[in-house]
């Protein structure tokens, strides 16, 4: 129990390092529930990204670091960004979907009281992802040879969740495998609030609400997060940048891209299938937004290049190979010829698990009725983003299971359930924004009207 | 007519949020909801169930069997790692030197060994060569078969399991 309020502590501090970031990063002002939602949300990304980055100089984010990174933020807060006050209109809550929320809140209240419980059992929950973080608390960093020898499992994975539950260590005091699934239940915690918090103004919220129910009831999701694995980490990071870039194709909303630079950039670093889904979504931003929005989402990429630059340098530097495939496998054609076999079973196992209806409940029969409506309410931009990403994530993880060196069944049957994760959540949680009204839900007719549909690019 | 404003009047009744302006906007944002909403039906009570019974399956756990649980789900007995964890420590490169044997159905006892060792004797760290090593972590075998100069060992009981300095 004691421990477990370590990671409550080490969370709250986050929460206050995401409360002070809000203004300076430009997110608008909204009502105190919402902006303490989007606080956690925010606090936590910086947080993973802050631990994992200090990691890689052997800096811990215990108690004393993080405090004086709250300090910082705080002053400039103080300088900068308590006046700052350009707010969005939030609508009240409304009956439906104040009903309709309670089912994520209690389905997260009930886990609380499983993940407090939960010990280490599934094999790469321990043998990867539980050994990084307590090696990063042991030693501060990633120490040769856990970090940089074929001895030790997936070294090519960043180091945002163990470097969190290292954090969560250092204000336990000790390291305690048994708890440490509370802090994999913020990240459950975070999108929820996240996505409530900064989709609201713009989307109609019982259905926003309706969807993040949704997510949250979906099997997999609570399933694969108490085992310690980073992917449902991964996919809920992933939803939380995409679903702003589809909205600001309308609305253009500076802090739309602000979030998507900060939640993919969290996501690069949660788990290296990250970066793929990070450049496909912001590839797909620069294909179907049109020329007026290239300067913008290129910002929004170099953003989230420079979150994972510090790992890459790292992982380069320290000569760090992935064991599985090689990158440039997939520019050799003759490599991919002889290894056409993979193509058909991948794709046929990839779609079998993203169809799952014991996985994901009707989530994928969602997200069709997502982009389908989105082009029949007049926002093809948002339907073709969505439809390009999804495209091109799918396209993504066919050419790493087509380039792998393992063997394809023993791949597939390993890891597809658990790989697809990011497509599933990712799309069903763009619904609200994919047929978001033309202007904004809780938006005056007057600033409405500034944004000629689909055409804004700020 | 009539029946607008009926859903007019159950709208403020409700103090439902007003859908998207237009008609195509309205029913493709009630179609999505209203998926939502079966998904959630359909899946909400069975996660509902498998949390709770979760739940009072390792609530009801000792403390000491969830901390050893990854190890005994392996079939590994645990108390040995508590007993190796008593003579390695920061600094240590460590070499497992164990009996050859099976497992279970996808690892063998080697690799069991090893991959548990790497997680719960941390902050030592694993090698996979003798002549990186400082310490050999030996698992139901005889230390002097690898044919290395120890200058400090620990036997557990009579059984063979060991620690070993490995003398430089």
């Amino acid at each position: 129990m004691i421990h477990a309020l370590g990671i409550l502590e080490a969370n709250a501090l986050m929460l206050l390092l995401g409360y002070f970031l809000l203004p300076l990063l430009g997110f608008r002002s909204r009502p105190l529930v919402d902006r303490l939602l989007l606080a956690y949300a925010v606090g936590l990304a910086a947080g993973g990204v802050l631990a994992a980055t200090l990691a890689l100089v052997f800096i811990p984010l215990d108690a004393p670091v993080l405090f004086v990174a709250v300090v910082c933020v705080f002053a400039g807060w103080w300088r900068w960004g308590r006046h700052e006050r350009s707010s969005a209109t939030v609508p009240a809550l409304d009956a439906v979907s104040a009903i309709v929320l309670a089912v994520p809140v209690l389905l997260l209240a009930r886990a609380v009281t499983l993940f407090a419980v939960r010990p280490l059992h599934e094999f790469d929950g321990w043998v990867i992802w539980a050994t990084r973080a307590r090696a990063l608390y042991e030693f501060s960093g990633p120490a040769a040879p856990v970090f940089t020898d074929p001895t030790y499992p997936a070294l090519q994975h960043p180091l945002l969740l163990p470097a969190l539950e290292a954090t969560d260590a250092h204000f336990m005091g000790a390291w305690d495998g048994t708890v440490m699934h509370l802090q994999l239940l913020g990240f459950a915690i975070a999108f929820v609030g996240g996505s409530w918090a900064l989709l609201r103004p713009y989307v109609w919220q019982p259905l926003l609400a309706g969807v993040l129910a949704a997510v949250v009831a979906a099997p997999a999701v609570l399933d694969q997060l108490a085992t310690n694995y980073a992917d449902v980490p991964l996919a809920l990071f992933v939803a939380l940048g995409v679903a702003p870039i589809a909205l600001w194709m309308t609305y253009g909303e500076r802090e739309l891209l602000v979030a998507s630079a900060l939640f993919l950039g969290a996501a690069a670093l949660t788990k290296n299938e990250g970066e793929l889904f990070a450049v496909c979504a912001l590839a797909a931003a620069a294909a179907t937004g049109g020329r007026r929005r290239l300067r913008p989402v290129a910002i929004t990429a170099a953003a989230v290049a420079a979150i994972d630059a510090p790992w890459r340098i790292w992982i380069a530097t320290h000569h760090v190979k992935i064991s599985e495939y090689s990158i440039s496998d997939a520019f050799d054609p003759g490599f991919l010829r002889a290894r056409w076999s993979r193509v058909g079973p991948s794709a046929h196992e990839l779609l079998t698990q993203i169809v799952r209806i014991q996985a994901w409940g009707y989530l994928v029969a969602l997200a069709l009725v997502g982009v389908a409506g989105a082009f029949v309410v007049r926002a093809p931009r948002r339907g073709a983003f969505v439809s390009l990403w999804l495209l091109l994530s799918f396209a993504g993880m066919v050419v790493i299971y087509w380039i792998s060196t393992n063997p394809v069944t023993n791949n597939l049957y390993n890891s597809s359930n658990r790989t697809v994760d990011a497509i599933v959540v990712g799309a069903a949680a763009a619904v609200p924004a994919l047929l978001a009204p033309v202007e904004a839900m809780g938006s005056s007719r007057g600033r409405a009207e500034r944004h000629e549909p689909e055409e804004a690019a700020h | 007519m009539a029946r607008l404003e009926t859903l007019g009047s159950l709208q403020k009744a409700l103090r439902l949020t007003a859908p998207p302006r237009g008609l195509v906007p309205t029913i493709a944002a009630l179609c999505a909801l209203a998926v939502a909403i079966a998904s959630v039906i359909h899946t909400g009570p069975k996660v509902d169930r498998r949390l709770r019974h979760d739940r009072a399956t390792y609530a009801a756990m000792s403390k000491h069997d969830r901390e050893t649980l990854y190890i005994t789900s392996l079939g590994l007995p645990p108390d040995y790692f508590a007993w190796y964890a008593q003579y390695v420590g920061r600094g240590d490169r460590l070499f497992y030197q164990v009996q050859p044997s099976g497992l279970g159905e996808f690892i063998d006892q080697p690799h069991a060994v090893e991959d548990v060792g790497r997680y719960a004797l941390l902050p030592a760290k694993s090698v996979d060569s003798l002549s990186e090593a400082n310490t050999v972590v030996t698992w139901n075998q005889d230390p002097a078969l690898l044919g290395v100069p120890f200058d400090g060992q620990q036997r557990l009981g009579l059984q063979l399991f060991f620690v070993s300095r490995i003398k430089k």
